[in-house]
Order: structure tokens, then C-alpha cells, then sequence
């Protein structure tokens, strides 16, 4: 019963957030859009004719414009969509599994444990992120998956300081106190008594994550060392388009625009969230 | 970097090679001028005697103006001035400022005795035994910028410091023949060939003579300050400095030995982005849009610059676009596939489509300006997918679940692997994708740094197949790429990385450069066309074309498909 109060509390401020709804909604809108492009895309985003290269908005049944190629922009925009969105979803959750069980494991144990992890985590997030990325692409062979665990791998060390600071506070408590007399074994207490009660800020990092991994991977893609060709992601469109900004800017604004306002939209999200879950940082 | 200058084209990845190419020179001219060569061949090859060409003699009788400078902007940076080294196109253009070789080549392909005080032959003497002895006479007023004289020591000098197992020179191929060589006096160059090697003449047109008096004494000439602070050339200009990552500067050397130079000063400005470099151009801050010229997409923008701002100027080049096929790979080593992947192939989406009919479709390695192109194998193939499926079904390969052939369990896929950020050769590959798979054929596309393609990756043969370019050279001989005694995993010390080894080829190439008259040569180059035609260790898809932007005010400045830099005659440019 507490529970349901909760969280009706909860989803009562985060609607207050006028942005935050908007951009869920458009995040759902963009999910269920990509989700049924073989059903939506009007053309096959793969299909090439160079006949049609450059075929402005609207001519020849090109909604939003042909590509370099003669390629239905709008079809490619809704297929790039699902790569987009795959690795920022995708890389989330790596994100927030293993920031998650790092960051209590050093919060938990404190000492060298933590010293560890945190020292790993503060390297890799002093190294210049693109660097770092374009030192792994060039390893592996690039792919969706590569490049999700790329990016991954770089996206989990704000989680992990996160959860260890939340940690850190509640290990002080009475509750863990508790646990602990009760004999709870150390990964009781970690994941059943400590995570959940720092799960809120980690619910919001990970929505940033998300904004944070489509926009990696478009300058991954961007700079030619992400998704491969013919497949589509917003970022290597952009890239393909760059050269032609002047005389076909149609096919550099879309997918510009897809990677702003899907951007944008899970970071007002998160914002949203934030202030749902945290009463002392909300209007309400 | 590349040991054998031939190669240097592929090894750069985007840098592909479009060097080579500029001209103001109609492709009817130029074939024009390659016809009257041939026509008046002499028995020793490719030897003209002009003393210039005619685009240059024309320029020269328009009574230059002394004085200016140019900026020309380059996609790459040189960064080594000794032209003995290994280097890329835009170093070789500044080597072709700072020093001399014995003879030029023309846009024509005929020799301009530059060193040398006339171009050797069989008639005056210069020629003997059968193409196995060479006497050169140089010219007596030729002097190093420290004012020392030029001379037959230095020439014998350079040879002998390209052949020193010591020094990473860029190149022994063609100069490895060469089996002696001195100096009788200070003004003739005497060497002798075990064999006759017809590209000789075209090899030593690439010979740059440095200083025997600076370069004896240095202790390890790959190190020495001479290649990147203080080279001492002969040129028509001198080294001014080297501000790293930004500019090179130059200036006329007064006392130069031929005609010019005109003007005062020549800077080569470093601008990596082509983009930025047009835009550079097009606000005039550069002359001259060096080495990877104006990219196909921008060239619709450069048309419309005003003429009295800017030239735009079509060159043929001598470097193909192909398929490379790993012939250890057991998928094309079955011929029926590669006929198959290239009827398979319609080049009019890419010549028409990306390149808006500027280049030719090709179906030989020799570009159709040369003298050695064999017009037989025009038309040769044509887009046919029935006869590539036909070729495909009788060599066992049938339609599996997904419409992709299959063969004893085995898909019909393989990896296509180019430099990837190359945007052109994205097209290309996804068009290529598209049509073979209509004939069952999955091509995947897996692109990588041209660093790491052209390193180990694509020497070592361990691609399944490359999008490349390759150039020809002023020379029809293609030993290096075909020849079965130059492959790299075999110990060869060539770039037939497709390891491609076909005895009838083999004995093709050996007889083209044993034999020295043209005509001769002409009807073996042209045998090797038709057979590779047939058999297709690559599949050619079109030649290149350069687009160079020049300023409208500057004179002289001749494309020369001959030389891979636009710089060979700069001693003859001025500004009106």
C-alpha cells in the first residue's frame, strides 16, 4: 500500500514536468517508429538507384528526399533510428549493470577495493573520450555490438561513482545495522538492503547515459570508424551527407535533427525523473 | 611507405592517387600527342628528341613575366627534402623544384633532356648493344645551389646511394639493372645492363641527382639534416624553410641552368581537408589545389567559379580503380567466379552516377592515353547478369534459402575491405553490394584505416578483397602487381598481393621489358590486355581523372599524367 502511494506520488510530479512528459513522449514515439519500420519506412532504405541521386523533398515519392545514392532518406532515418537507439539503450544497461555492481562493491568494502575501482574509474574518465573510442574501434571489427561495447565501456564509471557515493551514506545506517545482526551474508546486504535504496539516482544517470551513448556513436560513425556502410545509423548519415551540406541539405538536417531532438528528449526525461523521485530537488 | 614509387598510389589510401592528373590538354590532344610519339618512335623506345614539349614551348614563346609567387595547398605534408627516401606525391613535388634528373617526361611521354645535354639514342650514339650500353653527355652549366658544379660523379654518386643496402632508399626497381656505372670525365655518365630493360628511360626520368660533395660525407644519409633542413639541390628553386605542419617556402634560384624561373617565390601551404582546401581556393587565398585536386563532389561547386578567377582542369591519369581478388582464397581461384563478379558488375551507376561521366569506365590496367592500350579490349565486357548467373550455376554455385548462392554448404560471401572515410569508395562498394547481390553474391563491406589496409593487412594478403587504386606509370610494365616472382608472402619484393601467379602473364611481362623497340612492345602489352581481360585477377572498374583548380592568372602550369606531381615544369610558370 505504502508502495503504491509512492509511486503514485512519483508519477504525479513527473507529470507536472511539462518538458519531461514531451520528451517521453517523443522518446515513445521514436521507439514505436523505429520499432515498426518495415511497416512504416516507404521504401527499402537499402535500395540503391542513382537515378534518383538527390531527388529533393517530396519528388518522386521521397518523402523527406533521396541520399547520395538515390536512397529514401525517411526509410534510412527510421532503420538508422533502431541503430540509434540500440546502442544508446543497449549501452545503458551495460552502463548501469556494471557501474551499478562496481560502485557497491567499492562503496561496500572501502579499502583497497574501492581505491581500485575508483582510481580506474577517474583514468578512464580523465583519458578525451574520442580517443579512447577510436583507439578501441580500431581494434575491433566494427559493428553494432562492437560499437555498444565500446561505448559501454566508457559510459559506466559516472554510475559507479554514483552508486558508491549513495552507498557510502547508507552503509552508515540503521537498517544495514540491522541486516547485519540479523547475519545477513555481505551480498545480501549489498544487493538486497543497499542497491535498492540508491537505485533512484541511477535510474536517472541511466536515461543521460542513453543521450549521451546516441551522441558517441554518431561521432563514432560520424568520424568513419562506426556503423558500416550500406547500414544506416543518424551519425554515419550525417557523415555521408557532410560533403553535399550546400546542395542537398536535406540529407544532413534529418538526421541532424533525429540526433538533437532524440537527445534532448531523454535528457528532459531524466530531468523529469530526477525531480520525481528526489522530493527535495522537486517543485512540488 | 612503399619501397617501389609504383605502389605509392594505393599505399596512401584516400591519398589515391589522383596526382597524377591534370591537364589543360584535351583527352583528343593527349591521345593525339601519344600517337605522333609512338608513330615516331625511334628503335630505342620512348625517345623524343624535342627538346620541349609543345604546351611548354608555347608558354615559353608568350614572353613570361618575371616576378610573383604561388601558393599551392596540399592535402598532405612533405616532410622529407632528400629525394633519395621513400616518399608520397607531394614530396616528389618538391623534389622536382629543389633538384634534376637526367630527362623529363612530357605530357606526351616523349624525353626533355634536363641534366643531360641530349637524350641518349641508338642514332647519335648514346644507345649501344642492343640496349645494354648507355654513354649520356650532361650539360656543362648546371650548379649546385652552394654554387659547386654538377657533375657526371654526382649522377654516378645518386645511383650508387639508391642501390646501398644502408640507405632506405625509395625505390631499386628498374635501377637494379643498371650493372655498372661511371664517370670516364666530368661530363659523361657511362652504364651498362646485363638485359635490355625498356623502362629504363621512364625509370631514370624519376632519378633525382643530389650532391656527392654534401652527401659522401654525411654519416648516416637516412638521418641526415640535409633531408629535412638544408637540402642542396640544382633546381630552379631553392629551399627557403620548413614551418612543420603549416608551410614550405621556396624561392627562385637565379642561376638555374634551364629556362626560368619565372617567379619569385613558391609556397606549399599544408590544408588536410579537401573541403577547406577548395574553399581556400575558391576565396583565392591558394593557386593551386595540389596533388588530390578538387574531390568529384565538389567539382559541380567549381564549375561555377568565374574564368577569369579560376581554371578547372580534366586529367586523364595512369591509375585504375579495381577489385582486387585474394587468390588464396579457394572462392576465386575458380575463374567462372571472377568472369561472373565482373559481368555482374554495371560501371554506368558509378562513372555516370558519382562521377557524372567524367571518368572512363576501364577494362585494362593501361588508361587509354597511353601508347600501350590495346582499344581491342574496349568493350570487352559488358554488364551481363544472365551470363553471370549462367557462369555461376555451371561452376556449382546455386541459390540458397536467402538468395544467396551456396556450394557444398559454403555461402557465396566475401569481405570487401578499402579505406574507410573515403566517401567515393563507400559509394562504389554499396552499389557493387546491390548488383552482385541480384546475381546471388553477398559482398559485406569492412572498411579500415589506410594505414592498417595497406600495412601488413593487405601486403601479407590476408584480405579477402580490396577496393583500390592502382597506377600504371609512364611505363606499360605491370611486374610489380602481376609478376609471380613478386609476391610479398612468397619473399617477392613486388606488390602482387593477390598472389596471383599465371606463367603466361609471367612470360608476358618478362618478354614487354626485354624488348626496347615500341612497336614490338606495343603488340606484347596488347596480348597481356586480352589475356588479363579474360582471365581477371582484378576487375578494372574505371580510370582515374584529376581535377585540378588553378588561378586563372597563373601560366605554365601543364598537367603531365606522366609524373605524379603537377611541379615537373614549374620552372616555366609565371603570373600574368
Amino acid at each position: 500500500m505504502r508502495t503504491r502511494t509512492r509511486a503514485g506520488m512519483i508519477t504525479q510530479r513527473f507529470l507536472r514536468h511539462r518538458l519531461g512528459v514531451a520528451g517521453a513522449a517523443v522518446v515513445i514515439l521514436l521507439v514505436l517508429l523505429t520499432a515498426l519500420a518495415p511497416v512504416v519506412a516507404p521504401h527499402n532504405p537499402l535500395y540503391i538507384d542513382v537515378a534518383y541521386k538527390f531527388a529533393p523533398p517530396g519528388a518522386h515519392g521521397f518523402p523527406l528526399g533521396a541520399d547520395e545514392l538515390g536512397r529514401d532518406v525517411l526509410s534510412r532515418l527510421l532503420y538508422a533510428g533502431r541503430v540509434s537507439l540500440a546502442v544508446g539503450l543497449i549501452t545503458a544497461v551495460i552502463a548501469v549493470l556494471a557501474g551499478s555492481v562496481l560502485g557497491v562493491v567499492a562503496g561496500h568494502y572501502g579499502g583497497l577495493c574501492d581505491t581500485v575501482v575508483m582510481r580506474v574509474a577517474d583514468v578512464l574518465l580523465a583519458m578525451p573520450t574520442i580517443f579512447l573510442l577510436l583507439g578501441l574501434a580500431a581494434f575491433l571489427r566494427p559493428s553494432v555490438f562492437a560499437i555498444t561495447l565500446i561505448i559501454g565501456f566508457n559510459s559506466w564509471m559516472p554510475v559507479a561513482r554514483l552508486v558508491r557515493g549513495q552507498i557510502l551514506s547508507l552503509r552508515q545506517q540503521e537498517f544495514i545495522d540491522a541486516a547485519r545482526a540479523a547475519g545477513s551474508p555481505d551480498s545480501r546486504v549489498m544487493f538486497r538492503e543497499l542497491l535498492p535504496n540508491a537505485l533512484a539516482p541511477v535510474l536517472v544517470a541511466a536515461t543521460l547515459t542513453v543521450a549521451t551513448a546516441i551522441l558517441l556513436e554518431s561521432s563514432l560513425s560520424y568520424l568513419g570508424y562506426g556503423i558500416q556502410p550500406p547500414a544506416a545509423s543518424w551519425g554515419n548519415m550525417l557523415n555521408n551527407a557532410q560533403t553535399y551540406v550546400f546542395y542537398a541539405p536535406w540529407a544532413a538536417i534529418y538526421p541532424g535533427l533525429m540526433i538533437t531532438i532524440t537527445v534532448l528528449s531523454f535528457n528532459f526525461a531524466g530531468d523529469a525523473l530526477r525531480d520525481a523521485l528526489d522530493p527535495r530537488t522537486g517543485r512540488g | 611507405m612503399s619501397r617501389h614509387h609504383r605502389e605509392g598510389q594505393d599505399e596512401r589510401g584516400d591519398t589515391v592517387r589522383v596526382s597524377d592528373l591534370r591537364a589543360r590538354v584535351t583527352r583528343r590532344r593527349l591521345l593525339r600527342h601519344a600517337a605522333a610519339a609512338a608513330g615516331g618512335a625511334a628503335a630505342a623506345g620512348l625517345v623524343g628528341t624535342q627538346a620541349l614539349g609543345g604546351l611548354t614551348e608555347a608558354f615559353a614563346a608568350a614572353a613570361p613575366r618575371r616576378g610573383g609567387q604561388v601558393i599551392e595547398g596540399l592535402s598532405q605534408e612533405p616532410v622529407n627534402f632528400n629525394p633519395i627516401m621513400p616518399w608520397i606525391e607531394v614530396q616528389r613535388g618538391v623534389h622536382m623544384d629543389l633538384f634534376d634528373a637526367l630527362w623529363k617526361l612530357d605530357p606526351a611521354g616523349r624525353l626533355i633532356p634536363n641534366l643531360a645535354a641530349e637524350i641518349p639514342t641508338v642514332a647519335n650514339g648514346g644507345i649501344t648493344g642492343g640496349g645494354t650500353g648507355y654513354t649520356v653527355k650532361l650539360r656543362r652549366n648546371a650548379r649546385w645551389h652552394d654554387g659547386q658544379p654538377l657533375t657526371a660523379r654526382d649522377v654516378v654518386f645518386t645511383w650508387q646511394t639508391l642501390m646501398n643496402p644502408k640507405v632506405t632508399s625509395f625505390s631499386t626497381v628498374g635501377y637494379d639493372q643498371i650493372a655498372t656505372m661511371d664517370a670516364p670525365d666530368d661530363y659523361t655518365v657511362h652504364f651498362t645492363l646485363k638485359e635490355p630493360y625498356a623502362p629504363l628511360m621512364a625509370v631514370l626520368s624519376d632519378m633525382y641527382v643530389v650532391p656527392e660533395h654534401i652527401l659522401s660525407k654525411s654519416a648516416d644519409i637516412n638521418k641526415d639534416d640535409f633531408n629535412t633542413k638544408h637540402p642542396v639541390g640544382s633546381g630552379a628553386f631553392k629551399f627557403v624553410e620548413w614551418a612543420a605542419g603549416d608551410h614550405i617556402t621556396l624561392e627562385a634560384n637565379r642561376v638555374y641552368h634551364g629556362p626560368g624561373p619565372y617567379l619569385d617565390r613558391l609556397v606549399r601551404k599544408y590544408i588536410p581537408d579537401l573541403t577547406v582546401m577548395f574553399t581556400q581556393f575558391r576565396n583565392r587565398e591558394i593557386d593551386i589545389t595540389g596533388t588530390q585536386g578538387i574531390p568529384i563532389d565538389l567539382y559541380p561547386e567549381a564549375k561555377k567559379l568565374p574564368a577569369a578567377q579560376a581554371k578547372v582542369l580534366l586529367t586523364p591519369s595512369t591509375t585504375y580503380e579495381s577489385i582486387a581478388l585474394n587468390f588464396m582464397n579457394p572462392l576465386f581461384q575458380d575463374r567462372r567466379v571472377r568472369q561472373a563478379l565482373y559481368y555482374g558488375m554495371d560501371k554506368r551507376p558509378i562513372v555516370n552516377g558519382i562521377f557524372q561521366g567524367l571518368v572512363q569506365e576501364a577494362e585494362t590496367y593501361v588508361p587509354p592515353q597511353s601508347w600501350a592500350y590495346d582499344p581491342r579490349v574496349k568493350g570487352a565486357h559488358k554488364y551481363n547478369p544472365d551470363l553471370a548467373k549462367q557462369l555461376l550455376d555451371r561452376s556449382g554455385w546455386t541459390p540458397g534459402p536467402d538468395g544467396i548462392r551456396v556450394k557444398n554448404g559454403q555461402r557465396l560471401a566475401f569481405d570487401n575491405s578499402t579505406t574507410s572515410g573515403n566517401k567515393v569508395r563507400e559509394q562504389i562498394q554499396q552499389i557493387l553490394q546491390q548488383q552482385w547481390r541480384q546475381i546471388g553474391v553477398d559482398m559485406r563491406i569492412s572498411n579500415m584505416p589506410a594505414s592498417v589496409l595497406f600495412g601488413d593487412f593487405y601486403r601479407l594478403s590476408r584480405f579477402q578483397t580490396v577496393l583500390i587504386g592502382i597506377a600504371m606509370g609512364p611505363d606499360p610494365d605491370h611486374t610489380f602487381r602481376l609478376h609471380s616472382k613478386y609476391i610479398p608472402i612468397r619473399g617477392g619484393k613486388g606488390r602482387n598481393a593477390i598472389v596471383y601467379d599465371n606463367p603466361e602473364v609471367d612470360r608476358l611481362l618478362d618478354a614487354g621489358v626485354r624488348e626496347i623497340d615500341q612497336a614490338k612492345r606495343k603488340a606484347i602489352y596488347a596480348h597481356l590486355q586480352e589475356v588479363l581481360a579474360v582471365d581477371l585477377p582484378h576487375l578494372p572498374i574505371y580510370h582515374y581523372v584529376g581535377i585540378t583548380g588553378v588561378n586563372a592568372r597563373l601560366a605554365g602550369y601543364t598537367p603531365n599524367s606522366n609524373v605524379v606531381d603537377g611541379s615537373w615544369n614549374s620552372n616555366t610558370w609565371w603570373m600574368r
